[in-house]
């Protein structure tokens, strides 16, 4: 019998990484403001229906809601990255990413926090009715106060809506610096998704833990992560104002993943279960602060296509994402919980590597630039 | 405030609700009564 969270988790996960390019591209044509409008929109319609489900063809409404929640959520991180790009200096971009990415912890963090006392009071049903509530209030709050367009035209211009979608897909799935970038983003995911989704078990199985000190101690690598990445994000631009924001970007994203690999394999072999925690919760800041140079870098290099790039690069995320959430468990019964944390820290190692592949000048054609004078 | 920091702000809003809303299932799931019950 499948069970629910396997029903929920592959409704959702498939449909949101399969969305990506598409999400990103409807955002490129409509402006981030619609698109993201719709997308809350989305949100909001699924967990309504989804508070009213039947129990007769139960099943059915619960895949079809996940579904279009995966769709609608497919827009989020495309489009809040071709945002970025149009309406923050590209001194300020990489923290920009960062924050926002951030803050998507916190609400993932704060859900149990805000919904296990509404189902408690409620039923389950409220849990779904006051997400439905958020998710709408946030999309009329998005359209009132989302600014308009910046002077510089917005990649929706005519000339687009004339080139096509094939074309446009044609010129993504040529660029070979694109690609190499989101191989990287691929293997950085995979780890990323490690902590995501097995990080607890690694303490109950792994360290010992019990199940609640494992509740608190799994909470620190989303929190450290919350903290961490902005700050990266901030030395990031700093550094892009000497040495030119790609550079920056690819040193930073290097010395993210090098250091993440350190702080994974210290966490594997520490005999302190505790400070093994908190060198895995510094890897996960570290790993969260690439996000920013990895999504800056692919709007960059999608040049005129920053919302369609940013969504292969996220798609890739999420097939590895689902490749480590099925290997994990494997790995972890053959060789151990320290062996695979020592494997996925190689991966790291090999992510770090790709980026000297990456063609970061392809970023910055001649001529144009971010609007701020600087090269994007 | 710059009109960047506003949509840096705004952005930060949706990707929490987006994913304080896809949480929901997560914590709901738990007493949702399905025809084979729960898991």
């Amino acid at each position: 019998m499948i069970g629910m969270g396997a029903i929920t988790a592959w409704g959702f996960q498939l449909s949101y990484a399969l969305f990506q390019v598409p999400a990103g591209m409807f955002g490129e044509r409509f402006g981030a403001r619609t698109a993201l409008a719709l997308a809350l929109a989305g949100c909001s319609v699924a967990s309504f229906v989804t508070s009213a489900m039947p129990r007769e063809g139960a099943v059915l409404v619960l895949v079809a809601t996940r579904v279009l929640l995966g769709i609608a959520q497919a827009a989020v991180f495309p489009v809040a990255a071709m945002a970025v790009m149009i309406y923050v200096p590209v001194t300020e971009r990489v923290r920009a990413t960062a924050i926002y990415i951030a803050t998507a912890s916190l609400g993932a963090a704060a859900a149990p926090l805000l919904m296990a006392p509404t189902m408690e009071k409620l039923g389950w049903r409220a849990v779904f009715v006051l997400s439905g509530v958020i998710a709408s209030v946030t999309a009329l709050v998005w359209v009132m106060l989302m600014p308009p367009r910046p002077p510089h035209p917005e990649p929706n211009d005519a000339s687009r809506a004339k080139r096509g979608v094939l074309s446009e897909l044609r010129v993504l799935v040529r660029s070979i610096p694109l690609l190499r970038l989101s191989i990287a983003y691929l293997l950085h995911s995979a780890v990323w998704f490690v902590f995501v989704f097995w990080f607890f078990r690694y303490l109950t199985e792994g360290r010992g833990f019990t199940i609640l000190a494992s509740g608190f101690w799994g909470a620190l690598p989303n929190f450290a992560a919350f903290v961490i990445a902005p700050l990266i994000g901030v030395a990031t631009d700093r550094l892009g104002r000497r040495i030119g924001p790609a550079p920056a970007r690819r040193r930073v994203a290097m010395a993210c993943l090098f250091s993440a690999a350190g702080f994974v394999t210290a966490g594997a072999v520490l005999p302190s279960a505790v400070l093994a925690i908190l060198a895995l919760s510094l890897s996960t800041g570290c790993v969260n602060g690439a996000e920013g140079p990895f999504f800056m870098t692919a709007t960059a290099l999608g040049v005129e296509n920053p919302g369609a790039a940013a969504g292969v690069l996220n798609l890739m995320g999420n097939l590895g994402g689902v490749l480590s959430i099925w290997l994990v468990p494997r790995m972890s019964a053959v060789w151990g919980w320290n062996g695979t944390l020592v494997f996925w820290s190689g991966v790291y190692l090999v992510a770090a590597f790709l980026w000297l592949t990456v063609d970061i000048d392809a970023a910055a054609p001649a001529g144009r630039t971010s609007g701020d004078g600087m090269p994007a | 405030m710059p009109q960047h920091w506003r949509v840096i702000l705004l952005l930060s809003v949706v990707s929490g609700v987006a994913y304080l809303v896809r949480a929901d299932v997560a914590v709901a799931q738990e007493r949702m009564a399905l025809p084979w019950g729960y898991p």
